[in-house]
């Protein structure tokens, strides 16, 4: 057993765990932070995603131990207390049916605007590329980003 | 998929320890950049290894992007490089181990000096994954469908290890298997080339998947131009390499020679039929693709030919200067 302290959600986290256990196993099952999903596994489709220290990234190819004085954020943590922007425009959308990718979309689409505010379509195909949705053809997970960026463009100009 | 094995996991801070620690477990050791590869490996139990040596607690150099000219270079293994070269005129550029494709796109440096780096890394896999994933094990890992491997080749990139410098062509020695010694770690990559100044470059990075977005390459191609302007006359220089097809990425030597004859005597367009033909002929006895869940053989050994015919067209209007930009996508 490792003990591992992190930052989670602005909290800080001591945990004992094996190093073979992965984050996104450490976060559902020991910690109940369930907005990361479990799909793949195996790094290909987006579900698991997490922010590690600032930057998008696949939980279940994380061993607990790498986190260790890292600072751990969870779609439940940037939605503190409320819904963000930017999960209103999806939501005005109707970006998602089941739900399963909708926090892997979340958090690349905010890593996407906070590093490029302006993204083209095309770049905001790339953005979201890599997480799967069995659902929705993608259509109005895109929309919603173009238009979040359409309308937060229109406001500057305005303002 | 849990990792159903236990292991011990070790966080070194220093190289030395690191290799120490490698030195202690000889048999059943392995070491972890990014962990794109390692933990898949870990869950399919293609790898059992009992002790993970985790590389990104280590401060220092092996995380930067440093590029110097060559005067500057104070190790030894430099110097002795310095004195084969005839220029004082030169660059070199480093790529840490624990750089990764994130890294590389988000540096200017890179983008401006080394276009083809930046266009690879666009293309691999997808941010969540490139956040994660380091070039360096891109190489150690030697999947023959890497995308870093065709273009370090054709800027005839060196692996810095620390007991040696290896010539890139040299690193692998077979589908997932590299050249590194059981107590060898890689420092960093490392890229000699003239200044900006004293040469125009330009290339392009082609890589063929089933879909755009993440997928890895069913084949992949590299091409760089160098053309030096002197007075008098002007020399171009071409490397071109695969990926993909063949047990290794491989640079395509026999069709260098083909098109670095004739871009010298450019004239136009005139020549490109003639000369395409002559090179396509030659691609058969280069590559050796196989048939895989992602493309069958004959395929692949199509599909190089567009990208190759494509690919030279577009780096020689880049280096034109009215090409695509890079980054833009050809097929
Ligand atoms: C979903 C998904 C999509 C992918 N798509 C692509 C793609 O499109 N194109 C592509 O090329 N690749 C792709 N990959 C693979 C790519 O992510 C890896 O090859 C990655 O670059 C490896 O780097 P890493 O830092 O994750 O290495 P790790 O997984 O940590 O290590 C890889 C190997 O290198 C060894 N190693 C690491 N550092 C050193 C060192 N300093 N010295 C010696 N040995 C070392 C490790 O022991 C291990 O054997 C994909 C992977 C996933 C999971
Ligand atoms: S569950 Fe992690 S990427 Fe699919
Ligand atoms: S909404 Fe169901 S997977 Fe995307």
């Amino acid at each position: 057993m490792n003990k591992i302290e992190f930052m989670l959600n602005g909290e800080k986290i001591e945990v004992w765990a094996n190093a073979h256990k992965t984050l996104l196993e450490l976060l559902r099952e020991d910690l109940g932070i369930k907005s990361p999903k479990c799909g793949c596994d195996l790094g290909d489709c987006g579900a698991c995603t997490v922010f590690l220290d600032g930057k998008s990234v696949r939980s279940c190819l994380i061993l607990v131990p790498e986190v260790n004085g890292c600072d751990v954020v969870t779609l439940e943590g940037i939605m503190r207390p409320n819904l963000t922007k930017l999960q209103q425009f999806f939501l005005d959308h109707n970006s998602f049916q089941c739900g399963f990718c909708a926090p892997g979309m979340v958090l690349s689409a905010t890593e996407l605007l906070q590093k490029n505010p302006t993204p083209t379509l095309e770049e905001i195909k790339e953005g979201l590329s890599g997480n799967l949705c069995r659902c929705t053809g993608y259509t109005p997970i895109i929309n919603a980003v173009a238009d979040a960026v359409a309308t937060t463009v229109a406001t500057t100009i305005n303002e | 998929m849990k990792i159903i094995s236990e292991i011990t996991y070790f966080a070194p801070t220093t190289i030395e320890e690191a290799v120490e620690l490698l030195q202690k477990h000889p048999e059943n050791s392995c070491l972890l950049a990014g962990g794109t590869d390692v933990v898949p490996a870990l869950k399919k139990q293609v790898e059992k290894p009992r002790v993970i040596i985790d590389l990104k607690k280590i401060s220092g150099r092996i995380r930067n992007i440093e590029l110097k000219t060559i005067e500057n270079i104070e190790s030894i293994e430099s110097i002795e490089r310095i004195e084969s070269i005839e220029s004082k005129n030169q660059q070199e550029l480093f790529i840490g181990t624990l750089v990764t494709f994130c890294d590389l796109l988000d540096s200017a440096l890179i983008r401006e000096n080394y276009p083809l780096i930046w266009e690879m890394s666009k293309v691999v896999a997808s941010v969540g994954i490139r956040n994660r994933a380091t070039i360096v094990g891109n190489i150690c890992s030697a999947v023959p469908c890497m995308d870093s491997g065709p273009v370090l080749l054709t800027y005839d990139a060196k692996v810095q290890t620390n007991k040696r410098i290896i010539p890139i062509e040299n690193f692998w020695i077979g589908p997932r298997q590299n050249c590194l010694s059981i107590d060898e770690i890689v420092l960093g990559i490392t890229i000699i080339s003239t200044s900006p100044k004293s040469h125009v470059s330009a290339g392009r990075f082609v890589k063929l998947m089933r879909y755009r977005g993440e997928d890895l390459a069913q084949a992949s191609i590299a091409i760089l131009i160098n053309s030096f302007e002197s007075a008098a006359t002007a020399t171009a220089e071409v490397k071109i390499a695969f990926g993909a097809v063949a047990p290794v990425p491989i640079r395509a030597y026999a069709i260098e020679k083909i098109i670095s004859k004739q871009i010298n005597q450019w004239d136009e367009w005139n020549e490109w039929d003639q000369m395409m033909e002559e090179a396509l002929a030659t691609i058969p006895d280069i590559i050796a693709p196989i048939s895989d869940l992602r493309a069958s053989a004959e395929y692949r050994l199509h599909m190089v030919g567009v990208m190759f015919k494509r690919g030279l067209k577009d780096a020689i209007l880049r280096l034109q200067g009215n090409g695509s930009k890079y980054g833009s996508s050809l097929i």
